[in-house]
């Protein structure tokens, strides 16, 4: 059945087909509007340059009044990223409003890749290389970036 | 000269995006149009759906802000500008 929600999520997959934002790629699952999945390139010229970071989107029926969660699916190293892949980023909570849409949503997160928010620490230590020690913190990202094109390998083997 | 027969018929619609000004920021339809929660029920395209104005000069359609500020608790605001929502007019 064809819901508001659904309908909205059509014009979002719509607009990420013809005018996606650089480096960031998103689609539904073919059997679950509700369900997408989404890759994020690590913008170039940072110590995220060359990273593919996967994450899932779940939308509930309440979209676009509610917000979706969101999660990286990549194992990530971030002042605002949990372990479990959560994302600390207001617009995903309180900030959250219904003019926001997927290709928004993605770029934001792409932006709080390079651009944390260290009031809000999510990974303690990331937060605290971040403020501390940034050549130390910009080492770990890269490692970071490199496993995840180990995981890459990986998911292609199965 | 063969007969040919339509078998099936694909209907492709095109959507245009002509400036934010005109779409409604929470539905993304046009203001002129309907929102999908007023055509899943029972209106058709083309016939009038309310679009209403805040002080701040945004503009939604009815269904689509009422929906939003009802499920905001505490805080009535505006999608666009967060700024209290107050009708216009
Ligand atoms: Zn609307
Ligand atoms: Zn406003």
């Amino acid at each position: 059945m064809s819901t508001p929600c659904k309908r909205r999520l059509l014009r979002d997959f719509k607009k990420m087909k013809t005018d996606p934002p650089q480096g960031i790629s998103a689609s539904p699952l073919n059997d679950n509007i509700m369900q997408w999945n989404a890759v994020i390139f690590g913008p170039d010229e940072t110590p995220w340059e060359g990273g593919t970071f996967k994450l899932t989107i779940t939308f509930t029926e309440e979209y676009p009044n509610k917000p979706p969660k969101v999660v990286f699916n990549t194992k990530m190293f971030h002042p605002n990223i949990y372990n479990d892949g959560g994302i600390c980023l207001d617009i995903l909570q309180n900030q959250w409003s219904p003019i926001y849409d997927v290709s928004a949503i993605l770029a934001s997160i792409q932006s709080l890749l390079t651009d944390p928010n260290p009031n809000s620490p999510a990974n303690s230590e990331a937060s605290r290389l971040y403020q501390e020690n940034r050549k130390l913190y910009e080492k770990k990202v890269k490692e970071m970036v490199e496993k995840s094109w180990e995981e890459e390998e990986e998911n292609a083997d199965e | 000269m063969a007969k040919a027969k339509i078998v099936k018929a694909r209907l492709v619609a095109n959507w245009t995006w002509n400036g934010v000004n005109e779409v409604c920021g929470i539905c993304h339809v046009h203001l002129d149009g309907c929102p999908p929660e007023a055509t899943a029920k029972f209106q058709t395209p083309g016939d009038d759906c309310p679009v209403v104005w805040g002080e701040c000069k945004h503009a939604f359609h009815l269904t689509c802000i009422t929906k939003w500020l009802g499920t905001q608790s505490d805080s009535q605001s505006c999608p666009m500008c967060r700024r209290r929502w107050e009708y216009s007019g």
